[in-house]
């Protein structure tokens, strides 16, 4: 029987041990293509491998490129973005045990200002929780010596032309000048058309691949289009508005607190509390929504619960509830967590004990225009709902 | 154990024999000897120094090859690189005790693939191509390795998760299908749609597709069938899922084959190579004069980084420099050496990376400096196979393993 790992004795190529995380899958629940659900949890727990692994190893700094959490590229695209010092480097995560080639999708190498300086081939093994980083190559290298596939628009790169010596890779990275270049692309596509594309490739299974590269490469390299493209594949034409809350709230299954009263009796009892606090006006909104969280064991009906006041100086104070709709109680263990969707940070978290009748994250002024959102969580079932300020 | 070659005769016309799984013999092939022959005689007139280097054989056969495709030059290089090929195979071996794989079988796997070493060896900056072959001819094992135990332990449809499309499509071929690409786009949507469940199961007993992943599988293939020329037909449940068992079962015949000899040598009596060598190819002298010039320089390179290196080894400190000796004269893996130092494996990698890095650096600005090699990746590498080499060369001198017959 071999030892654990072929790749243990070679220091040439770092293996990184990795945590696979139950719970991150179970956060990405809300993601309804199920391969761009896989990609996005694989790049996120080898994204958690490399960063841990750049800090304490070499106490290097990197960053996720162009934020924290670039969902919006992962769920159409694969290969994970880094910043290290001056250089970009895109780990291209792969499930194979062989180290037989580099493949890198056409975006990271065409689109001008997200090429990168160098492609590093990775192997995941989710099984024996280890990240391999087993060759690499120059943006250079890739695009003379890549073979091009037209299939899926990928360069591929065979293991006998990819360089599989990091102490290489160190000094390159240190010694060699960035081949990376930024440049301000105006977005050149109309909106109108920008728009009509997006609503064509909804619901297709790889967008990437349904029209002419240089089309597609307008869209996506565009952040603004590329996160409401997300949004909407996730099933929501727009985070919600809180501003002066209208239709689209209540197409979207959110009512004005009285219709609801009678579903949750807890509810009943703070609600006029509620709104002698605020003294519900013309500023001051609250609505509620309710929720199914489908656990392995139960379905659970919830009822969320949001208030916005509108400050003089325009901010908002909003404050998040959560409330049993059948029992008395809510149930044990379920979370609410309010965070910023483009980086993953989670804000605040708030859990229920064994006799809670209800949860909630406590009032946050935040000003207008910024993007949250809220999840809640019970056992591997997710609610998520994204909101604008 | 094997004994290495000891002249240029022999080094580019003898091929390894095995018996029961150890070598037995150099076994000649009376053509390339004949032919190795000639050329000896031929410089032996002009410049006797070059008798006995085989690095400038090495050089000289690999370009009449990339000029003239000569497959010949093919068959003598084949024959030069069954040291670094037994080599190679013998330190995996060494290190990944195993009994699915020998010296010999391993051995096999890469030497059949030789032809791709050459393809892809960049000659420059002193790299040779032994020594690239050596660590090629390394991978390849362990790639090989990887998946016999991928083999064993995954379910059939875990596996196929498991293979690069590289790989992947090597399988197909080897199968002899000819609808590669069709293939390879079902293979894709099955990796789309199928995988294990992070909260209960791991990808090695990834079970038969269900019928909605078929379901979803389809719908995927369909629609990126477009994108082939010419177009695969429309598929349904059925036809797709009997297209990904065909996959299934060349990926399994292929990680597993019975390995064949390939590339042994063909002219094994005496005499009966004679018609052939009649019509044998001269080489023109222009060819010759290339591969000294191309030698000279090679030679040139490797004393100046033999002496950067002397310097750099030697004002390391003696801790690095013990953590040298242990890993390239000893042989000891990075266990072995931790438990030796008392120290953590981890932190043995990590200083050998070190010294590496360092080393690597030395060289690399050295080079700028006084040759002005631009520091590029695809330079480094070529610096840092010379380094390898020579850290091994210059441990190993007592070693009987390494011993490489390398000029300098």
């Amino acid at each position: 029987m071999i030892s654990m790992s072929l790749q243990f004795d070679i220091c040439a190529q770092p293996v990184l041990s990795l945590q696979t995380n139950p719970g991150l899958w179970r956060h990405y629940a809300s993601v309804i293509n199920v391969d761009a659900r896989w990609r996005i949890y694989i790049q996120k727990i080898a994204s958690q491998a490399l960063l841990t692994w750049f800090g304490e190893e070499f106490g290097l700094s990197a960053k996720l490129w162009p934020n924290g959490a670039p969902l919006d590229i992962w769920h159409i695209l694969h290969g994970l973005p880094l910043t290290l010092g001056d250089k970009r480097i895109v780990f291209m995560v792969d499930e194979a045990i062989d180290t037989s080639e580099l493949r890198v999708p056409k975006e990271w190498i065409d689109i001008p200002n997200w090429r990168a300086d160098y492609y590093v081939a990775a192997n995941i093994d989710l099984d024996k929780q280890q990240l391999l980083l087993w060759g690499y190559a120059p943006y250079s290298m890739v695009k003379n010596l890549g073979a091009y596939d037209v299939a899926d628009n990928t360069y591929s790169l065979s293991y006998l032309d990819l360089i599989q010596d990091f102490s290489v890779f160190w000094v390159a990275q240190q010694l060699e000048p960035s081949e990376t270049i930024s440049m301000e692309i105006s977005s050149s596509l109309p909106l109108a058309q920008a728009e009509s594309l997006s609503q064509r490739l909804v619901n297709v299974p790889e967008p990437r691949l349904e029209m002419p590269f240089d089309q597609w490469a307008v869209l996506i390299r565009c952040d603004r289009w590329r996160q409401q493209f997300y949004q909407r594949r996730q099933g929501h034409a727009f985070p919600l508005g809180l501003g002066r809350w209208g239709k689209q709230l209540t197409e979207r299954g959110w009512q004005t607190l009285d219709n609801l009263i009678p579903q949750a009796p807890a509810l009943a009892l703070r609600t006029e509390s509620l709104n002698k606090e605020k003294r519900l006006s013309d500023d001051a909104f609250a609505y509620s929504k309710t929720i199914l969280l489908k656990t392995s064991i139960a379905d659970v009906k919830l009822l969320l619960a949001v208030a916005v006041e509108i400050q003089a100086d325009e901010r908002r104070n909003i404050e998040l509830e959560l409330y049993p709709v059948d029992d008395p109680l809510l149930p044990e263990t379920v979370t609410m967590t309010l965070s910023l969707p483009d980086s993953d940070e989670q804000l605040q978290t708030v859990q229920a004990g064994s006799r809670d009748n209800y949860i909630k994250i406590p009032p946050f002024l935040c000003p207008v225009d910024e993007l949250f959102r809220v999840s809640i969580q019970l056992a591997d079932a997710v609610f998520q709902e994204d909101f604008v300020s | 154990m094997m004994h290495s070659r000891t002249n240029g005769l022999d080094i580019f016309s003898t091929f390894v024999q095995f018996a029961e799984d150890r070598f037995e013999s150099w076994r000649p092939d009376f053509r390339l000897l004949r032919n190795m022959r000639a050329h000896l005689a031929t410089v032996d007139a002009q410049n006797a120094d070059f008798l006995e280097q085989e690095g400038f054989w090495a050089i000289y056969w690999y370009q009449s090859w990339q000029q003239q495709a000569s497959s010949q030059a093919a068959m003598h290089l084949c024959a030069y690189l069954q040291e670094p090929c037994y080599w190679a195979s013998e330190n995996v071996a060494r290190r990944f005790v195993t009994e699915q794989c020998t010296v010999a079988d391993g051995f096999q796997v890469a030497i059949s693939d030789f032809e791709r070493i050459l393809k892809h060896y960049k000659p420059g900056h002193g790299n040779t191509l032994k020594a690239y072959a050596r660590s090629a001819f390394g991978n390849m094992i362990r790639n090989h390795l990887c998946q016999l135990q991928a083999a064993k332990i995954h379910s059939d449809w875990g596996l196929l998760r498991r293979l690069s499309q590289a790989r992947l499509k090597q399988a197909l071929l080897a199968a002899g299908f000819t609808d590669i690409a069709s293939l390879i786009l079902a293979w894709q949507c099955f990796k789309a749609c199928c995988h294990a469940n992070p909260q209960r199961s791991a990808t090695r007993g990834l079970p038969v597709p269900n019928p909605e992943q078929l379901t979803q599988m389809v719908e995927r293939y369909n629609r990126l069938r477009h994108r082939l020329t010419p177009v695969p037909p429309c598929l349904n449940d059925q036809a797709l899922s009997a297209k990904l068992m065909q996959v299934v079962k060349a990926v399994r015949r292929y990680i597993n084959p019975t390995v064949t000899s390939l590339n042994q040598p063909q002219n094994t009596v005496e005499g009966q190579e004679l018609m052939e060598s009649l019509r044998g190819d001269r080489d023109s002298p222009m060819t010759y004069l290339l591969a000294v010039e191309a030698h000279t320089e090679q030679q040139r390179y490797r004393r100046q980084i033999n002496t950067v290196l002397e310097n750099a080894i030697t004002s390391l400190d003696l801790p690095s420099q013990r953590l040298l000796r242990f890993y390239y004269q000893e042989n000891l893996t990075q266990k072995e050496i931790a438990n030796q130092l008392e120290i953590k494996q981890y932190q043995v990698s990590r200083k050998l990376n070190w010294v590496r890095k360092q080393l690597l650096l030395n060289v690399a600005e050295w080079g700028q400096n006084t040759l002005h090699i631009p520091i590029k990746s695809t330079v480094l590498v070529e610096v840092n196979e010379v380094i390898h080499e020579w850290l091994q060369r210059h441990y190993s001198q007592n070693d009987q393993h390494d011993q490489y017959e390398l000029t300098i």
